[in-house]
């Protein structure tokens, strides 16, 4: 395996992941939109990150772009020391397996498998079984998330802040680099939602485990260790220390973006 | 994935393949026990010198309407694949993004239609070894030398019904391979439509082919006309031949106009104008599902046209060396061409069968997967009723167009085919339409392809609106 955390150590100086003067833009027939322009922003190992802005501020292209799930029009982004814009698909597609975790917001379970079968998915995938050590990590992971009773359901029987902490034990399963989430608790009762958050931090205190959190709650990127905001494809402003909810949701205002009608209309697509 | 999780998790999916690799695998396997039978019998009659060269031309005639048997079956099971592939991409996205490859996940999606070919082949050679097993016992003293039913050559035609099915369900994911693995990170539910049409070199070859294919067939009827001479039959074989591949091949350029056209005549209700809309969502898929209905009914109008004029031709024939005071024996000869085109029928109607369980297949992934759209409908006031009507207009215009097309085509080929046979003998000859083939064919294809649908139809009505709203 080539996960670079098995030893789960505080936080480190060094980014594990890297956008350098990337831009992004979209060609349609209209318009030529670009959606990131000359964004350089490194993401600190074992910490939660924040990635802030309204709709359309570009902030899931950047999660896109960061996961190898999207080539950028120009310059280049780092996993470790691997540059992944050079990666060809299949690689990519090998990279994502073994190094990448994903959580979101429709929670992504397969809904034929059960529970544990989930889970286990990313194994599957890589054509092996977990190894022993790998096996009593995902036992500690799912008594830590509090679904060790559920192992044999399937998704459809089980509540979504359950079905959320399915998908997070399968992204924590492969110990990858790096887990990104969007809009995790974007689907939840706030209940539910806090739940999820305090599982998310837990694991960067406890696991060492970087994540990339992509949101527009101010209550939900109160987590994180630290806070970027992004506005028309490019950060324009971030928070390190004394992060609170209002403290985010201020900076927010201060962007100069029309954050009132941003909280009524979700930042993507939903089904009516 | 999986394969055999794929299966179990949703078998119903996959009875249509399992029915068309069934039928066609049974179709393969009588023939040739058929012909086992055939030489047995003749065997016995010692008819030797003779049962040698109607062995070869049964064998013949028998195998080239099993790979046509195979070759519908085929374009059936890449698109009851392509339309699984398609419902299943939410899944699909969500494996691509955990790290899945599209080659690992398009050759996992091959094995599926592998493994549900199993059981149909092996159920096919059961069945038609049974029967082949009665005729032997019917015809009992009648054979006094062994048949045997279960020599080598017997398992050929199930070997490539299996090897057929699973490179047509390997064609039919290709669509794996498009998808991509940000669609798992969106909410959105249904996928841009899937066209896939093909590429402007494979329309530069569908010319070529319906050029050179024409050319040909004209030709071959022209040496039968001007130069008095048979030979032409086989050069119009082959052009037709030719020119038909062109068409098959370029369906997804020509059905489309012909659909739209079909929905504009026959939809005038809001039920059968929502049903031409679904179709013209789905252009190419819909020209797909009705490609095969397209081949079955252009191969039986074409026999029988072909016979048909054949036998008027032969009258006037018969006729006319009466008029100059020979003798002519025409009952005979029109009896034969009657017995040889309803073998040739007879023929044909395994593809047509097979054809029509692909429309209905087709229709039914459709209701399933606009299950949503439906519970919609239903929710704004579209009665249960209506719904129906809609999924069975849907199914009318799906085969109305299949007929619109290939009765002029079918008519055309067998025309030519008489006119290179025995205009040396007569002259130029308008065709003789077989009336009543045509009304069977065309009110049978259409009344097949509507029963069919009402499987489809009540699935669509048995959406809960509420239910369908709330899926995500």
């Amino acid at each position: 395996m080539t996960t670079a955390s098995d030893d789960p150590s505080p936080r480190s100086l060094e980014p594990i992941a890297r956008l350098c003067d990337v831009s992004k833009v979209y060609d349609s027939k209209t318009a030529t939109i670009a959606a990131l322009g000359r964004v350089t922003l490194d993401i600190d190992a074992g910490a939660l990150t924040a990635v802030m802005g309204p709709s359309g501020s570009g902030k899931s292209t950047l999660m896109h772009v960061l996961a190898g799930l999207d080539r950028p029009s120009t310059g280049q982004v780092f996993i470790g020391e691997r540059e992944i814009t050079a990666l060809n698909d299949e690689a990519l597609t090998a990279l994502r397996r073994r190094r990448i975790g994903f959580v979101f917001q429709a929670f992504n379970l397969v809904p034929t498998l059960t529970v544990r079968e989930n889970i286990l998915l990313p194994f599957e995938l890589d054509d092996r079984k977990p190894t022993t050590d790998e096996r009593s990590w995902i036992d500690s992971i799912v008594k830590r998330l509090g679904i060790a009773d559920r192992m044999s359901h399937r998704p459809n029987e089980i509540s979504g802040g359950q079905q959320q902490r399915t998908a997070i034990a399968r992204a924590l399963a492969t110990r990858p680099d790096i887990l990104f989430a969007d809009e995790p608790t974007g689907n939840l009762d706030a209940r539910a939602g806090r739940e999820v958050m305090r599982i998310m931090a837990e694991a960067v205190r406890d696991l060492g485990q970087t994540i990339l959190l992509v949101t527009h709650d101010p209550v939900v990127a109160a987590h994180a260790n630290r806070v970027v905001f992004i506005a028309d494809g490019t950060p324009v402003s971030e928070l390190n220390h004394g992060i609170s909810a209002e403290v985010i949701a201020r900076s927010m205002l201060e962007l100069d973006v029309d954050y009132d009608a941003d909280a009524v209309e979700p930042s993507r697509g939903e089904v009516p | 994935m999986n394969p055999f999780r794929e299966i179990r998790a949703n078998p119903r999916q996959f009875a249509p393949s399992f029915l068309v690799v069934f039928i066609a695998g049974l179709f393969g396997t009588a023939i040739m026990q058929g012909i086992g039978i055939l030489s047995a019998w003749m065997t016995s009659t010692e008819e030797i010198d003779e049962s040698a060269t109607a062995r070869i031309l049964i064998a013949l005639v028998g195998l080239t309407f099993f790979v046509i048997a195979l070759f519908v079956s085929s374009i059936v099971i890449a698109n009851t694949f392509s339309i699984i592939i398609a419902g299943r991409s939410r899944q699909l996205a969500l494996l691509r993004l955990i790290g899945a490859s599209s080659k690992r996940l398009r050759r996992s999606a091959a094995l599926e239609g592998l493994i549900i070919a199993v059981p149909g082949v092996i159920a096919a050679l059961l069945v038609s070894t049974a029967l082949a097993g009665l005729t032997l016992t019917i015809l009992g003293d009648q054979i006094r030398y062994d048949a045997d039913l279960l020599h080598a050559e017997v398992f050929v035609p199930a070997a490539a019904t299996l090897l057929v099915t699973w490179y047509a369900a390997y064609l039919g994911a290709r669509r794996i391979s498009d998808i991509s693995p940000v669609e798992a990170t969106s909410q959105t539910v249904e996928r841009s439509p899937e066209e896939l049409r093909p590429s402007k070199r494979s329309l530069t070859t569908v010319i070529a082919l319906l050029g050179v294919g024409l050319v040909m067939l004209i030709g071959g009827a022209a040496v039968g006309v001007a130069i008095n001479n048979p030979l032409g039959l086989p050069v119009a074989t082959v052009g037709g031949a030719i020119s038909f591949l062109g068409f098959i091949i370029g369906n997804p350029w020509i059905l489309p106009p012909l659909q739209t056209l079909v929905g504009q005549l026959l939809a005038r209700t809001s039920s059968s104008r929502l049903a031409a809309k679904t179709i013209a969502r789905h252009p190419a898929r819909s020209a797909r599902t009705v490609i095969g209905l397209v081949i079955g009914v252009t191969l039986i109008v074409m026999f029988a046209t072909a016979m048909t004029t054949f036998r008027t031709q032969l009258e006037v024939y018969a006729a006319l060396l009466g008029q100059r005071g020979r003798e002519a024996d025409g009952d005979a000869v029109t009896t034969v061409v009657d017995q040889t085109m309803m073998f040739f029928l007879g023929m044909v109607v395994f593809s047509v069968v097979i054809a029509v369980i692909g429309v209905a297949n087709a229709l039914m992934l459709s209701v399933r997967q606009r299950t949503q759209e439906i519970g919609l409908l239903m929710a704004l006031g579209q009665t249960p009723r209506r719904v129906r009507t809609m999924v069975l207009s849907e199914s009318l215009q799906l085969s109305v167009t299949g007929c619109a097309v290939a009765l002029p085509l079918g008519i055309f080929y067998g025309w030519i085919g008489a006119l290179a046979v025995i205009s040396p003998l007569t002259g130029f000859f308008a065709p003789s339409l077989p009336w009543w083939v045509l009304i069977v064919v065309v009110v049978g294809s259409i009344l097949a392809v509507a029963v069919a649908s009402g499987r489809p139809a009540r699935a669509a009505t048995s959406v809960n609106p509420v239910e369908a709203l709330e899926a995500v």
